[in-house]
């Protein structure tokens, strides 16, 4: 029994942790319906930042906490709102989560620029009122851990007061209930929304300094990936419920302090502390009441025309043409790396139909691409195309069981589930399946007649033919009757259930021949240099394939290859330049970040600019031929 | 004048080669429905018909639940209490697309077009879905075509909708609705933003459509245009109705007088109808402006 | 390949960048330190000794792509530290003739032909020296067991041999988790064994930080099992795990001399060497084990090299290299036999005493060398 409360207070103080950043991630998507990605970087700059202050520069302790977390921070996360949120509001979802993302990715290679990991300096943030503990229950719960509790506490506390009585809460909750009536009732929309990520920010800061000193060593990725678990709860308070994600958060420190306590210490669960809350999310996403299907934006989106067949035929001849010159000129590890850009293109080209098509978010692509892969190296022996039939079926198998229950939800809902299951993947199976001590599974060449695919050259064209064909599949489809179906799904959700279509049906079947799809690219994947490890395919890369495409406008099929061709140059640009790592890292942080205001993606505002050069007449294919002026149609000359 | 009466149409026609309405002609039936947000009662037992050979209008001042009505009937609301039938079938816990399914066409008051569209493929998409789901389907390019000439869309038929005018915007969703060759046509607001003649044109249509067979349910700010098209009208106030029967016979009643101009009403009847606080809004009384 | 009349070109490939926090810089250092020391004796026959590093970005593709960019380019790869060594291992087998001197981790890469290691330890083995010694020094207490470590591959291999070789001298391990590698609260754990009975706390497929933490918990719990916490062997660890009173007493041992501490530095001059040369190289570089087996491995390469004579080819390095039996770095490291692959049975016992790691039963300059392998 005193066991069980030991575990208890363990618990408790492990779940403060979650409660208390969760409750920033609540706070900022209240009032602005935008989940901070990013939170977790938020977090770590600010014990970064407070470790230079007290440790470098030896500031007094009080002094450096007022500047970190009531200043800095909050003055970090107005900006944040100005900058970067206020212009996605309104935006659809996948813009949103990669925009989060991206300013996460850009908050890493920032961090690692600013403190980068030296072997000489050990970073390390004394906890607070070290050395003393307190005596309860017999265990010794050390000082620091009693002031995370209080502090945690006093936050809830603090903030239920705030939002109940206070002027300012009070407002935010109405702009969250109903903007159009809160605004009319003088509350001004755009300040609250900056004084929630200000708050926000200061709770991320205030969680990072109480986390840093517990994990040993300041370290930047730990940091920032622990505090994305904060999603958990913050579902689980349904995103705005903050006394549901306290209670969240605790439940969750017990949950892992109890399997850990109470299981058998080599059993499956006892390892998988991220797992835990990753299933308590995917249960938690499940169970939720089904949204109500909301109005989609009146506008549509800004999609670019797909070329016409015989366009996109010529476009395929050219490209294989150019694969085959480029096959002649360039060899070793540059044709290695083409060869990974156009299979990766693939990949890229499955989000480009799940996202950039029907409008759905996948924040666990990677995945299916690893099951691919898996499914070629055992099955797929000699290159036998058994391997790719397997590759695609299995992932899109897998992607249909996904949809099967991720379906009914919509819009963040459905992202976050994605996310649950990548990163239960990355635990149930990447980890245990890719050869002994993960060294790797050994993949063969698919063996196509009349293709020498042993020769880097043949494999590279193979590569590059497959990618051709799954493009101009891939418009052929967006032409026609699919393509239409999935434009209306994305515009209007509701008129298309009012039409007889069975949405949760063609939801499913995007999904799964997504999956499909990355599945194909998967069972190439590996061929390249003949062994396949998991590391590939961890979520984070799912994050990043994700941005990458939206970064190449999501719907173009060019933009897909571009970016999947710089996603396999990067690293090996950087074995050349090794400044390059972080600063590749900032970049691609940055390009996310205009995504706000440029959702077409660079790709986008390039075919933009195509449409507009080539077509003289003033007639762009994307644009109107008339202009409306009051509401009457006057044509572009009269 | 509390008990919702419709004349039911004229013999019994038919759509698709199924019967269109239940023994009397009657095609959607809403029996006692109520639907609350929160506390606030939207919809207090509601019940209304609608039958084909005709228009059945619904009217009433904003705020009145006429969209929640619309949404009860096509299933994207559940109601706490009543039923909806559709051709004497109980529409119960059925999906909208299920719904729909059943021939069941609706468009709606925030316009929900397939924005990156053009004007084509939104009709023709609808068609395309009906052919999805339906045996009897026709050619959905052909279905497209003849519904662009039906409807007065031909000249914006390249356009993408997000580029033209919301009043025509709204005609292309009423011809998607149409594509799906429904037996029930909800609409929701389809003569906002339209001129004069555009609104007649479109009052044409739908008598036009009514003495064909479908059964359509009109919502409609533009009071004139309603009395000028229904055979059959209800008024919906603060959730309840108020007042049905022939255009002429609802005009007059001093209940509806009293909701629209905000007057109390002279008898006594059941009250909260018509109290301070729905008036203003509507921008034609009964007869009178345009 | 690689030779020319002035200079040799070498290529170290380690992992300096990448979502692990381990970064393999060390070895870039180390091998630098000792060719700078050669070099600044002459070199070898006149030749200096040129260190081309390459970054394999932990990852399997980049460490192919490294390797595969460097393989025609230069004379050997030495004294690099990759975690992805199976995916260099592909290449390699594809280049038998290109030599290869450096400690890999991976079953693939040991099993090279052209590849020696002055540790070629097989993943899942160890020597059982030290587990011996303190099953008679600590009797029925190594019954009872506990370890945290986390699940990652590598640690996962290693873990492996150590309980093999452990538990084939009699220890038992009674609470073993792997935990995630991003844990870092193992309060849960310190109760459990506490309550579970276990008597010694082992640590050694972990890192130092995770080490420090569940050290400093146990210390926190006023518990006082017998730590053996080889890992704990880093520059940095009195200060990681809060201070010389919470390092007091900690035991460990290794299959290599305490190359940062001055003690051995004053008895063995090659630890002096060392320990000179890294300064020289990279002021602010910790003195680190990839560092120290960067040392090493450049040392048993040049040791070839000189064997191989003025006119050295490739060949004729792997033939010197087949023909190295004993190597112990003068005494830096264990002896183990590289020529034949043989890893090594020798090891030092320490206590952090003071603040400072101390030699305990084992000879100032020399090693306790009764170990088997097993596994």
């Amino acid at each position: 029994m005193s066991e069980f409360l030991t575990y208890t207070i363990i618990g408790l103080v492990t779940g403060c942790i979650y409660a208390l950043t969760a409750s920033g991630l609540v706070v900022t998507y209240m009032t602005t319906g935008i989940l901070n990605f990013g939170h977790g970087a938020v977090s770590m700059v600010a014990a970064f930042a407070y470790w230079q202050l007290t440790i470098e520069w030896h500031m007094p302790v009080l002094l450096a906490l007022i500047l970190v977390i009531l200043v800095g921070a909050p003055v970090f996360g107005a900006l944040l709102e100005r900058l970067l949120m206020r212009p996605l509001q309104g935006k659809p979802v996948e813009l949103q989560v990669v925009v989060t993302v991206g300013l996460l990715i850009f908050l890493l290679g920032l961090a690692n620029l600013a403190w980068s990991p030296a072997a000489s300096a050990t970073r390390t943030l004394p906890r607070f009122f070290s050395g003393h503990s307190l005596k309860l229950a017999s265990v010794f719960v050390d000082y620091h851990s009693i002031v995370v509790v209080a502090v945690a506490v006093a936050v809830a506390i603090g903030l239920r007061f705030f939002f109940s009585v206070s002027r300012t809460g009070v407002a935010m909750r109405a702009v969250v209930d109903n903007p159009g009536l809160a605004a009319m009732a003088g509350a001004r929309p755009n300040r609250i929304a900056q004084f929630s990520w200000a708050l926000g920010a200061a709770l991320a800061a205030l969680g990072g300094v109480l986390l840093a000193p517990l994990q040993g060593a300041l370290n930047i990725d730990l940091l920032t990936l622990t505090v994305i678990l904060a999603i958990v709860p913050a579902v689980i308070g349904r995103l705005r419920s903050l006394p549901l994600t306290v209670a969240g958060g605790l439940v969750i420190g017990l949950a892992v302090t109890y399997a850990v306590g109470y299981l058998p210490p080599d059993s499956f669960v006892a390892k998988a502390q991220t797992a835990i809350p990753m299933v308590i999310l995917f249960v938690a996403l499940v169970l939720l009441r089904q949204e109500r299907l909301r109005s989609g934006r009146v506008t549509g989106m800004t999609i670019a025309r797909a070329p016409s067949l015989s366009r996109s035929l010529v476009a395929a001849g050219v490209f294989i043409v150019v694969a085959v010159v480029v096959s002649e000129l360039v060899s070793g590890v540059n044709l290695g790396t083409a060869t990974r850009g156009v299979v990766l293109g693939i990949a890229f080209l499955s989000l480009v139909l799940l996202t950039g098509y029907a409008g759905q978010v996948s924040l666990g692509q990677m995945t299916f691409v690893g099951t691919g892969a898996y499914a070629m190296a055992h099955l797929g022996h000699h290159g036998s195309l058994v391997g790719v039939l397997a590759a695609v079926a299995v992932s899109g198998g897998l992607g249909a069981l996904v949809a099967i229950f991720a379906v009914r939800l919509r819009g963040l809902y459905l992202a976050l589930s994605t996310l649950a299951f990548a990163y239960a993947m990355d635990y149930i199976f990447f980890d245990q399946h890719f050869g002994p001590y993960g060294s790797g599974l050994s993949v063969d060449r698919l063996h196509v007649p009349g293709l020498d695919t042993t020769s880097d050259k043949g494999f590279f064209i193979l590569g590059a033919v497959i990618f051709a064909l799954a493009g101009v599949g891939l418009l052929a489809l967006r032409r026609g009757r699919y393509g239409r179906r999935l434009a209306a799904l994305n515009d209007s959700p509701q008129a298309c259930a009012t039409l007889g279509v069975n949405i949760a049906y063609t939801k499913l079947a995007v999904f799964s021949a997504s999956a499909a799809l990355a599945g194909l690219a998967g069972a190439l994947y590996g061929g390249q240099q003949h062994l396949v490890t998991s590391a590939d395919f961890q979520t984070f890369n799912s994050l990043v394939l994700l941005l990458l495409v939206l970064l190449g406008g999501k719907s173009l099929v060019s933009g897909a290859l571009a970016t999947a061709v710089l996603y396999a140059l990067f690293p090996v640009l950087q074995q050349h330049v090794p400044s390059l790592s972080n600063i590749q890292y900032v970049l691609v942080g940055l390009g996310a970040l205009t995504l706000g205001r440029n959702p077409e993606g660079l790709g986008g505002q390039i075919t933009r600019l195509r449409d507009l050069l080539v077509d003289r007449s003033g007639r762009a294919e994307s644009g109107p031929a008339w202009t409306v002026e009051g509401e009457r149609l006057v044509g572009a000359d009269g | 004048m509390s008990a919702p009466t419709a004349e039911p149409a004229t013999g019994a026609s038919s759509v698709g080669g199924t019967e269109v309405g239940d023994g009397d002609g009657v095609v959607l039936r809403v029996e006692d429905v109520s639907v609350s947000f929160g506390g606030i009662r939207a919809l207090h037992m509601v019940s209304l018909a609608a039958g084909a050979g005709g228009v059945t209008g619904l009217i009433g001042p904003n705020g009145a639940g006429k969209t929640t009505l619309f949404n009860v009937i096509t299933g994207l609301e559940k109601p706490a209490q009543g039923r909806v039938r559709l051709g004497g079938a109980d529409l119960s816990g059925m999906a909208p697309h299920r719904r729909a399914r059943l021939g069941m066409a609706r468009t709606f008051q925030r316009l929900e077009v397939f924005g990156s569209l053009s004007v084509r493929d939104n009709i023709l998409t609808g068609a395309e879905f009906h052919r999805s789901w339906s045996r009897h389907a026709e050619d959905p390019a052909s279905v497209t075509e003849e519904i662009l000439d039906r409807v007065g869309l031909r000249a914006v038929a390249d356009l993408r909708v997000d580029a033209i005018p919301t009043g025509m915007a709204r005609l292309v969703e009423l011809g998607r609705a149409l594509a799906t060759r429904p037996r029930l046509l909800l609409l929701d607001e389809p003569g906002s933003g339209l001129d004069e003649n555009e609104s007649e044109d479109l009052g044409r249509l739908l008598i036009e459509l009514g003495e064909a067979g479908v059964a359509v349910l009109l919502v409609e700010h533009d009071v004139d245009l309603v009395m000028r098209i229904s055979r059959t009208v209800f008024v919906l106030d603060f959730g309840r109705i108020i007042a049905s029967g022939s255009p002429s016979e609802v005009q007059a009643d001093p209940h509806v007088r009293a909701a629209y101009l905000g007057t109390q009403p002279s008898t006594d009847d059941g009250g909260g109808a018509g109290s301070a606080g729905s008036a203003g809004s509507s921008s034609s009384g009964g007869g009178g402006g345009a | 390949m690689g030779v020319t009349a002035n200079a040799i070109q070498i290529a170290n490939v380690s992992d300096l960048s990448g979502p692990v926090p381990g970064l393999f810089q060390g070895a870039v250092v180390g091998t630098r330190a000792y060719l700078n020391y050669v070099n600044s004796q002459g070199g070898v026959y006149g030749r200096q000794l040129d260190l081309q590093p390459v970054d394999s970005e932990t990852d399997c593709n980049q460490t192919q792509n490294a390797y595969n960019s460097e393989v025609n380019k230069v004379f050997a790869f030495v004294g690099g530290f990759a975690l992805y060594d199976n995916c260099a291992a592909q290449v390699l087998s594809q280049h038998t003739s290109v030599p290869s001197v450096q400690y890999m981790l991976s079953a693939p890469a040991l099993a090279l032909p052209n590849n020696f290691s002055v540790d070629p330890i097989q993943p899942g083995e160890y020597t059982n020296g030290y587990f011996k010694y303190y099953n008679t020094k600590l009797g029925g207490d190594v019954q009872h067991v506990g370890t945290v470590y986390p699940n990652i591959p590598s640690a996962v291999a290693q873990e492996q041999g150590f309980q093999n070789s452990a538990q084939s001298v009699g220890w038992k391990f009674i609470y073993t988790r792997a935990a995630d590698a991003t844990e870092t609260n193992f309060q849960t754990d310190v109760i459990r064994m506490q309550s579970d009975g276990v008597k010694i706390v082992f640590l050694a497929a972990t890192n130092a930080e995770n080490a420090a933490i569940l050290i400093s918990e146990i210390r926190q719990q006023n518990w006082n099992p017998v730590i053996i916490a080889p890992v704990a062997y880093a520059s940095n660890f009195v200060q990681l795990v809060g201070g010389q009173q919470a390092a007091e007493g900690i035991l460990g041992a290794q299959l290599f001399s305490l190359f940062f501490n001055a003690s051995d530095a004053s008895a063995i001059p090659e630890v002096a060497l060392f320990q000179q040369w890294m300064q020289r190289t990279a002021p602010s570089q910790a003195l680190d084990l990839e560092g120290m087996y960067g040392w090493a491995e450049a040392a048993l390469f040049v040791k070839a090299l000189k064997a191989a004579g003025p006119r050295a080819t490739r060949t004729s390095l792997l033939a010197a290299l087949h023909g190295v039996k004993q190597f112990s770095d003068n005494g830096m490291i264990g002896q183990a036999d590289p020529g034949d692959r043989q890893p090594t049975n020798c090891y030092v016992l320490w206590q952090i005493h003071n603040g400072q790691f101390e030699r305990v039963d084992t000879s100032t300059s020399s090693y306790r060398c009764d170990g088997t392998m097993a596994s």
